[in-house]
């Protein structure tokens, strides 16, 4: 199946200077620079089938802005070819524009100073959206965005939370087939988090919109992307399903015992040894991790409910902070962890 | 909020903390950072050194053309052609050196909101402002100054000073120019605390200044009832005067009254700024920064 | 016609915003009359008719009208051009660019009509003011090819200068320093503002060829002036503002290319 977006060996490099320190070193910069290049997307290739729901994760500096820009036609890309629903971004861009969608969390794209209805009204006839669809439209997204106390207020006056909805019923008046994400939940609360992954989850089942996210929330990748893509150093370190990178192995499940009784921790160190590490919290409480592939969950229940009087005991998996640190430190051995996405 | 618990990622955030970005609580920093900071922005200062040369040609070539078919003697209003080359060369030198962007300063720092946290910083955002004008004014001496007067000494037939006592005074009331133009661009920036845009007035201000110090023309060249207008006001102070003393038209044992016209406009404007300043937090505090 | 009533849209929407703060405009009107009559101040002081008669050989009147002509083109182009000055720092540096890329128009327009200078038509009405007061001074009348004449390069003039001015800006693109072309180089017009015979031949030839000033007002200028000798620069003034627009274009076309979006 071909996706909507296609990238093959996509490079972004940046000339970058070295300045030189001090007030001397200012003066030679001011001759002579030392430039050099920065590979800030170093090769990427990527498939997204459409209406896919994909997370875009990596530490700052990783490429992930420089790609999301050259996807979203602002970068010209060094090298490596990319489609994006039949265009290419950059060289088609004012043609492709109409077929995205972009938020960039810490940016308007609304006029400061004018009621967000008058900015709506303005984008509508910039993307040529007929009055009928627009009317329907706005309706629509103000009723689940919850829009229609801001609309007569100017941005300048909205919270970070409201103006954020109104960003994204922006993005959407043109009936984009596809939406870029960029932190769009940064520096809200989460209240407002909640309303807006559940809008992003409607959007993406109701119109087959395909939507690229990008965050630092990993909690928000989990619950709204079926697919990731990690980037590292300007390359992909992993392309995949989340389901599948928990399963690697490595990862470690953590366990919580309450016990009836005193909490029997050198009963059970002996009882697992190598397979699984138990350390006392208090004297009733026991906590303890274990990889799967070593030890099934199964049998570590099994054992501690014969032999003890148990109150609770919780077992979790592995948090996606910790697959995301895996990744990375299997990335920095050099190795690309194998998905199917 | 939410990068506290993000993992890995804000490990690396954190580790990305721009190493120029060093506190300025010393004002003798904050000259060096100025310094620094205008050497950063290197095209700026070649277009610079350009524009400056072109502004004196331009008025070079309007008093050529205004001395024109009359004797190599000939004197207009008090003024002789090499004189009034000199007079022009020398004064755009001199504003080289003086004039500040303390205004467009405070106008990004009201527009960025930073303004607030000058405020709640232990120094004096005045002073803070001068000493970094300071800063640039130092770096301008070396590396635009000089340079651009090698150029215009070079292409223009300009006059060596009076004397050498006239160009010590001279020297010493252009230190009170920039001082002087401190306070009006101080002024001219507090505007900003009001106006959503002071663009228009910061030009405004930028063109009355050039015309009203004399840069442009002698003064003597104003009719007689906008001659009383200027002797009224601190501008001339700011070029005029001091570019009397290079030309020597002033002479030496009244120098001294030149330079204390100055120090009497800089203390007035000084209190005046003040008195502006004290207004200008008040519409902060009010507005909630 | 679609496009031209989007760049409506967006004049209207910054009406809507200017007016949102009415005396910060009237204090901004009030500067800009401030701005063009000390310009005139100048040559008003300095030609005085008395010990100054004339700029070597120039009327008083005949530099006031050439004053006044320049001020129909730079009006044009002071309402366009406050996104110009600042663009390096508002649009590349902070990178307000990407929402700029991010629409289905010409990057350039948008950044254009994003701002305006609306005081600046002020001086607009003080140039033709001035023009047809020397004219009359200077025993000129005006038939309907020289209105006509006034109005094509009017807008020329507004092109050239607009044109260096978006050279200027796309350099942003390149450099990431701060260019210092507000203030300074706005006063480089000022040669163009003036009877280009008084310069040496380098100026006339840089203001000619090279930052073609000499086409704002000048040489159109000469079409009401009975002086010979103009003739080919007068009316290659469109010409010339075409060939402005074509280099400003590509310089500009180039700079999106190279655009790093470091902002953010």
């Amino acid at each position: 199946m071909s996706g909507i977006i296609k990238l093959e060996e996509l490079t972004k490099t940046y000339r970058s200077f070295n300045r030189r320190e001090g007030v001397w070193g200012s003066v030679k910069d001011l001759l002579h620079r030392d430039y050099f290049d920065v590979k800030a997307v170093d090769g990427i290739s990527l498939d997204v089938p459409e209406g896919e729901l994909l997370g875009y994760i990596g530490p700052n500096g990783a490429g992930k802005s420089t790609s999301i820009k050259m996807l979203t036609g602002i970068l010209k890309p060094s090298s490596g070819s990319m489609q994006v629903n039949g265009y290419h971004p950059f060289r088609d861009r004012k043609a492709y524009t109409r077929q995205i969608g972009v938020v960039f969390g810490q940016r308007t794209q609304l006029w400061w100073d004018i009621a967000v209805i008058e900015s709506f009204r303005l984008l509508s006839k910039i993307y040529d959206v007929r009055q009928v669809d627009f009317d329907a439209r706005l309706k629509n997204l103000s009723e689940i965005l919850e829009l229609e106390a801001l609309l007569r207020l100017p941005v300048r006056k909205l919270s970070l939370g409201q103006r954020m909805r109104c960003d994204l019923a922006a993005s959407l008046l043109h009936n984009p087939k596809l939406l870029f994400l960029d932190e769009p939940t940064i520096g809200l609360d989460a209240v407002a988090k909640d309303s807006i992954r559940d809008f992003l989850r409607a959007i993406n089942r109701d119109f087959g919109t395909t939507i690229i996210l990008t965050t630092h929330d990993l909690k928000e990748i989990e619950e709204l992307c079926q697919r990731i893509v990690v980037l590292d150093k300007g390359k992909i370190i992993y392309d995949g399903s989340l389901v599948k990178v928990k399963a690697m192995p490595g990862l470690k499940r953590s366990i919580v015992i309450d016990f009836a009784g005193k909490a029997p921790l050198e009963e059970l160190s002996t009882l697992f040894q190598g397979r699984a590490q138990f350390s006392l919290q208090s004297e009733r409480r026991l906590v303890g991790e274990f990889a799967p592939e070593q030890l099934p969950a199964a049998e570590v229940v099994r054992t501690v409910l014969d032999r003890h009087e148990v109150a609770d005991l919780t077992i979790t998996e592995p948090s996606i902070e910790q697959v995301i640190v895996k990744l990375y430190r299997d990335g920095a051995n050099g190795s690309r962890v194998a998905g199917n996405g | 909020m939410a990068k506290a618990s993000t993992g890995p990622m804000s490990v690396q955030a954190a580790d990305r903390v721009d190493p120029i970005r060093r506190a300025k609580s010393v004002y003798g920093a904050v000259i060096r950072n100025a310094f620094l900071d205008m050497l950063a922005y290197r095209l700026r200062y070649f277009t610079g050194i350009i524009t400056y040369l072109l502004f004196v040609s331009v008025h070079y070539f309007i008093w050529t053309a205004v001395f024109a078919a009359r004797e190599s003697n000939a004197t207009i209003n008090g003024f002789t052609l090499p004189e009034m080359v000199t007079y022009v060369s020398i004064g755009w030198i001199a504003r080289s050196l003086y004039f500040s962007n303390i205004d467009y300063e405070i106008n990004e720092l009201v527009r960025s909101g930073q303004v607030s946290v000058y405020l709640l910083r232990p120094v004096n955002f005045h002073l803070l402002l001068v000493a970094q004008a300071a800063g640039e004014t130092l770096f301008r001496l070396l590396f635009f100054t000089v340079p651009i007067s090698g150029v215009i000494l070079w292409l223009f037939p300009v006059e060596l000073p009076a004397s050498l006592g006239h160009f010590a005074w001279f020297l010493a009331a252009t230190v009170m120019s920039f001082l002087i133009l401190a306070e009006v661009n101080f002024i001219t920036g507090l505007c900003a605390f009001w106006f959503k845009s002071i663009d228009g007035v910061m030009r405004a201000k930028y063109f009355l200044v050039q015309i009203l110090s004399g840069l442009l023309l002698p003064l003597s060249f104003f009719p007689g009832w906008l001659q009383t207008v200027v002797e009224l006001l601190p501008f001339k102070t700011i070029s005029y005067l001091p570019l009397q003393l290079y030309l020597g038209k002033v002479p030496l044992d009244e120098a001294p009254t030149v330079l204390f016209e100055q120090l009497c406009w800089w203390v007035a404007l000084g209190m005046l700024s003040y008195f502006v300043w004290r207004r200008a937090v008040r519409v902060l505090t009010l507005q909630g920064g | 016609m679609r496009t031209l009533s989007i760049y409506g849209s967006y004049f209207n929407q910054f009406l809507m915003s200017r007016l949102a703060y009415k005396w910060d405009f009237f204090a901004s009107l009030i500067a800009n009359i401030v701005v063009t009559l000390s310009g005139l101040l100048f040559i008003v002081l300095l030609i005085d008719g008395e010990a100054v008669p004339s700029l070597q050989g120039w009327t008083r009147e005949e530099v006031l009208f050439i004053y006044g002509y320049s001020m129909i083109s730079l009006a044009l182009f002071n309402t366009l051009s406050p996104n110009l000055y600042r663009f390096g720092d508002k649009y590349v540096i902070e990178g307000q660019f990407d929402r700029v890329l991010l629409r289905p128009l010409n990057t350039l327009c948008q950044v254009l009509f994003e701002s305006f200078n609306l005081e600046s038509v002020g001086s607009l009405f003080v140039g033709i003011w001035l023009i047809f007061y020397t004219g009359a001074s200077l025993g000129m009348e005006f038939g309907a090819l020289d209105y006509l004449w006034l109005l094509v390069s009017g807008i020329s003039g507004g092109i050239i200068l607009t044109s260096v001015f978006v050279l200027l800006a796309s350099l942003s693109f390149h450099f990431q320093d701060r260019l210092g072309i507000g203030a300074p180089v706005y006063n480089l017009i000022n040669f163009g503002r003036y009877p280009l015979p008084i310069f040496n031949n380098v100026v006339q030839f840089v203001l000619k060829w090279v930052v073609p000033f000499a086409f704002v007002a000048f040489f159109p200028a000469t079409h009401f002036f009975s002086r010979p000798g103009f003739e080919f620069f007068c009316y290659f003034t469109p010409g010339m503002a075409a060939i402005c627009l074509l280099v400003a274009a590509l310089a500009w076309t180039y700079g999106v290319s190279k655009y790093t979006s470091t902002g953010s």
